[in-house]
């Protein structure tokens, strides 16, 4: 048993009191606390009349983020006082349901690496018959055209820029498995290679080139195919990317709801997985990570909107037409405040990307690094709400999730990719495993990492609470054991006790801590399932420093043999 | 995972334990549950708030979200406000998509000093051959019809005929002792008739011999303003003897210059020197009784600190000489003014014989767009430019300097906008125009 201080308030309890405010107001005259409503699982798939088609103007949209939206955040008093609001859509044990936006995949523990190379995807399009053009797109930064296979199936194909083979089409598809057993909706993309004379132009197919949609020729095929190289024997390959179930209809925004969907209740900047969502980007270096690369689709019946993330050719090495290089990710393509650095200080403003140095492990693989990958700093091309009002907690959420990709999960994704030789397949998987560790190593950083927690009474005549938890820290062996100590407060309004005390933690498996306790009472009255009578803080220590936010539980007297119960968490 | 089948069934389980008692027994003989009804499921659910409660925080934070309104506005409506929303599906206008297969082509720009933006067709369906027109606020006006011949190397051959209505650009008069509020304007003519040629030559890899020749015949003559804000020069009797107020004066130009470019670029960032000296030669013909020569020199220079920061200089020097009879017209008067080494005075300010103009500019990047087709950079200036009947008359004391500040877009096919403002001594100006001043 470590030190115990009765009575004595920590140093910082004015940090615990953030993570202890949202549970409750911790009243000392109130003698039970209720605990947060929870969110309920696909409550957002109850039927509903089909939402509006949401029209894309890309310009003003990126313009309201960039400059708009920077100005809001740049300049929030919230965000100054470090008060910014948690997510809203979590449980009591600070986790998310499965919906509409997110499923429980990989970190349910029971993905094997083959589960997470088949992701999405079921047969893939029919290359051995005739593949029918029904549309193109000559504009924008890929262009590819709509393909209708044998068996009736709708893929959109698009190519790697010329000079760059399996660049965008590899980061695309490895993405895609990635993000799918993370838990996000994704599209079932594929790597194909076909023959171009299986190619036959539907007549009613339309293209639009300039902005102009005229009927699709020959020569509008030629004209796509020539902006990317040829395999032998006139075959091509492709980033097929199978059209989603139900009926299209527009991107979804990273914040505010949409209006006409009475089952988007929760404002997406709010929404966990969402603020995660980060996290998730971040490792795979998912750069676009925007409004335009999603897409909701009204699933009828039973008629509700399903949320996916679409296009990944923008991830890891690829810009989808070149390479990343070092500014992605590290700094907006529009940013506010660096530009405004930069102009009040003559150009002598600078920020750590303009000093590192474009190089690439493998032409295929483009700029992708994990030396110089900040996981607390990283940001998209583009700012959204949902990333900019990220906490700890989301972030360390969104870390838990990447953890549990295995090394050889990772290579069964990258495999996926049709990289053409073992070497970079094997550079990108070290690399991906390099991000992964860095950002375990940040967010457990960020939050005192305890999961999975019990407590129980033990003893009668000199009776102490028993708390015993995994920490991710040394699970993860971020750090040892001998580097770690934890403090801990208890707080219980119901019986008056009010203790804190600190301990070493222990080689094992499981943490634990214990916490002398007397004068407990065995009245159970006015006690409901929907209250809690104490709150227990721990918070980590790691060589002797403090180094993220303590996790609050929520304890209710139980009274019987273990007294107590944990009954919610909140990192 | 739940595929749609199981959120199905999870609907229905949710249902069950939610919908009222009379709302189920209303579903059991209608099927699967209709939107009607999850909405009165929906208002039954117990779950957090969609969005954060009112606090303290926002209390305090309401004054100065108040205060930032107009900021955010300004943000949240900038793209509306520059220009820069486009409609999604843009209809094309059939007239234009017909004049554009046929070979016509249209754009914006400027065709003369004073002359303002101008709107230009031109038809280049016959190329080499091309005819086009253009047309400014300012009633400037200039047509060309010709031909056009582009090769490799940089190397180029024009002939063509030109008629050039410069429609009310100002005259200060002469020297350097001139009020900026006693300016007359005047119209100026002019048809041409030319050859001209020029080429690149690489010296090694890092130097190229850049040479051009023009051999024009032209015809000039001035008449009577366009501006109605200021006299026209036939009324200013400080002006209205200047030779080539009142003659039709024509000319047999033969010229030429010899450049060494020795500039390269990294990115979207010009590097390096690049070094010009010209010489022309103007033979009157017919009555006119006038001969000059005119020599120009050149120094550009973009001394970079790291690919996002520059020092960039110019220096300038025009002379011209009188070889016989009347000598130079007012209107081939050296200048200094504006982008030509005073960004602080109008266009054309100064006139004399012989000009020299010394400009600097530090530049830093803002900002570069994602595939670094384009960039923002902001500089600060000086530049100092004076004029005197001869070259080494130009003296120090006498410069007009200029100081300031802006930004510039350059896009991958060279300067494309350039706002700055400039102060000296009489006042200041705020300038938007295409392409950088060097």
């Amino acid at each position: 048993m470590g030190n115990v201080r009765r009575g004595h308030r920590h140093p910082g309890r004015l940090v615990l009191a953030v993570g202890a405010v949202i549970l409750t107001a911790c009243g000392s005259t109130k003698t039970t606390s209720p605990l947060p409503l929870e969110p309920i699982a696909y409550a957002d798939t109850l039927p509903s009349a089909r939402p509006g088609n949401r029209e894309i103007n890309e310009v003003k949209r990126l313009l309201t983020v960039s400059v708009g939206g920077e100005l809001g955040y740049g300049l929030s008093l919230r965000r100054w006082v470090g008060k910014d609001h948690e997510a809203l859509n979590i449980t009591r044990f600070d986790d998310v349901l499965n919906s509409a936006w997110y499923e429980h995949r990989i970190d349910l523990g029971n993905m094997t690496p083959e589960d997470v190379a088949r992701g999405p995807t079921t047969v893939g399009p029919d290359t051995a018959r005739e593949l029918r053009v029904i549309g193109g797109k000559a504009a924008g930064i890929s262009p590819g055209f709509t393909i209708q296979d044998a068996r009736g199936d709708r893929y959109l194909f698009k190519f790697d820029p010329r000079g760059n083979q399996h660049l965008a089409s590899a980061a695309g598809v490895i993405a895609n498995r990635l993000f799918y057993a993370a838990g996000y909706h994704t599209p079932e993309d594929y790597i194909v290679v076909f023959d171009s004379a299986r190619l036959v132009l539907d007549p009613s197919a339309e293209i639009t080139v300039s902005g102009v949609e005229r009927t699709m020729t020959e020569e509008d095929i030629k004209d796509i195919l020539f902006l990317t190289d040829t395999l032998s024997g006139g075959r091509y390959l492709a980033l097929a990317s199978k059209f989603v179930p139900g009926e299209p209809i527009g991107p979804f925004y990273f914040s505010g709801v949409r209006g006409d969907d009475p089952n988007d209740y929760y404002h997406h900047e709010y929404r966990r997985e969402l603020r995660g969502l980060y996290v998730v980007s971040s490792w795979l270096n998912h750069v676009d990570m925007r409004y335009a690369n999603t897409l909701d689709a009204f699933i009828d019946p039973p008629g509700f909107v399903r949320h996916y993330l679409i296009d990944f050719a923008a991830s890891l090495g690829s810009g989808t037409i070149r390479s990343h290089n070092p500014r992605e990710g590290s700094e907006y393509n529009f940013a506010l405040w660096p530009s405004l650095g930069r102009i009040m200080t003559l150009g002598f403003y600078k920020r750590g990307w303009e000093d590192v140095e474009f190089s690439q492990y493998h032409s295929s693989i483009g700029w992708f690094q994990s030396e110089s990958f900040d996981p607390g700093t990283w940001n998209a091309n583009w700012p959204n709400k949902a990333f900019n009002l990220k906490t700890p907690a989301d972030g360390y959420w969104g870390a838990k999730i990447i953890a549990k990709f295995s090394d050889d999960h990772i290579r069964a994704a990258v495999r996926t990719g049709g990289l053409p030789s073992a070497e970079p397949e094997e550079i990108l998987t070290t690399l991906l495993i390099g991000r992964r560790d860095k950002i375990i190593a940040y967010w457990y950083g960020e939050v005192t990492p305890l999961e999975r927690p019990v407590v129980r009474v033990v003893g009668s005549d000199a009776p102490f609470l028993e708390l015993t938890f995994d920490d991710l820290g040394l699970d993860a062996g971020v750090w040892t054991p001998g580097q770690t100590r934890y403090s801990w407060e208890l707080q219980d309004t119901y019986q008056g006790i009010e203790l804190s005390g600190d301990s070493d933690a222990i080689n094992g498996a499981r943490q634990t801590l214990r916490v002398g306790l007397d004068g407990l009472r065995e009245d159970l009255a006015g006690v409901t399932y929907s209250e809690y009578t104490a709150t227990m803080t721990v918070e980590a220590w790691r060589n002797g420093e403090r180094v993220g936010r303590p996790a609050v539980l929520a304890l209710r007297w139980e009274g019987g043999a273990n007294g107590y119960s944990v009954v919610a968490l909140r990192h | 995972m739940i595929g749609t089948p199981g959120i199905w069934v999870a609907a229905i389980v949710l249902a069950s334990f939610l919908v009222p008692i009379s709302s189920a027994q209303a579903q059991q003989n209608d099927g699967p549950i209709k939107p009607a009804v999850a909405d009165s499921i929906r208002d039954t659910l117990q779950r957090p708030p969609a969005k954060p409660p009112f606090d303290a925080v926002d209390a305090v934070a309401l004054p100065f979200k108040i205060i930032i309104l107009p900021l955010r506005l300004l943000g949240l409506g900038f793209a509306e406000l520059a220009g820069f929303v486009v409609k999604p599906d843009p209809k094309p206008i059939p007239i234009v998509e017909t004049l554009k297969a046929a070979g016509v082509r249209g754009g914006f720009g400027t065709i003369g000093p004073r002359s303002g933006v101008s709107v230009r067709l031109g038809y280049e369906g016959l190329r080499p051959f091309f005819v086009e027109g253009a047309f400014s606020i300012r009633l400037s006006q200039r047509y060309r019809a010709g031909f056009l011949w582009q090769g490799s190397n940089g190397r180029t051959l024009e002939a063509a005929a030109t008629f050039w209505r410069n429609a009310q650009p100002y005259f200060y008069g002469i020297g350097l002792d001139t009020r900026e509020d006693e300016r007359v304007n005047f119209l100026w003519d002019q048809w041409t008739i030319s050859l001209t040629g020029s080429a690149r030559r690489p010296v090694d890899r890092a130097a190229t011999l850049v040479v051009s020749g023009k051999l024009a015949w032209e015809d000039n003559s001035i008449g009577r303003g366009k501006s109605k804000k200021v006299p026209t020069i036939q009324d200013d009797p400080r002006s209205s003897q200047l030779y080539g107020v009142n003659e039709r004066v024509k000319y047999v130009r033969v010229g030429g210059s010899v450049g060494l470019d020795l500039t390269y670029t990294r990115g979207l960032q010009p590097r390096g020197l690049y070094i010009e000296a010209g010489y022309e030669y103007f033979g009157g013909i017919d009555e006119t009784d006038s001969d000059f020569g005119r020599a120009s020199a050149n120094l550009f220079g973009y001394m970079p600190l790291n690919p996002r920061q520059q020092l960039a200089f110019r220096l300038t020097m025009e002379s011209n000489t009188s070889l016989g009879g009347e000598g130079v017209p007012f209107y081939y008067l050296a200048t200094v003014g504006s982008e030509q080494g005073g960004r602080a005075y109008h266009q054309l300010r100064f006139r004399d014989q012989a000009m020299a103009a010394f400009m600097l500019e530090w530049r830093w990047e803002i900002w570069r767009e994602l595939h670094e087709r384009s960039r923002v950079e902001a500089f600060v200036f000086y530049d100092s430019g004076s004029i005197a009947p001869r070259v080494f008359e130009i003296q120090l004391k006498g410069m007009r300097r200029s100081i300031g500040f802006g930004w510039s877009l350059s896009t991958l096919q060279g300067g494309a906008l350039v706002n700055y403002i400039a102060f000296g001594n009489e006042g200041f100006r705020l300038r938007v125009s295409f392409g950088t001043a060097f």
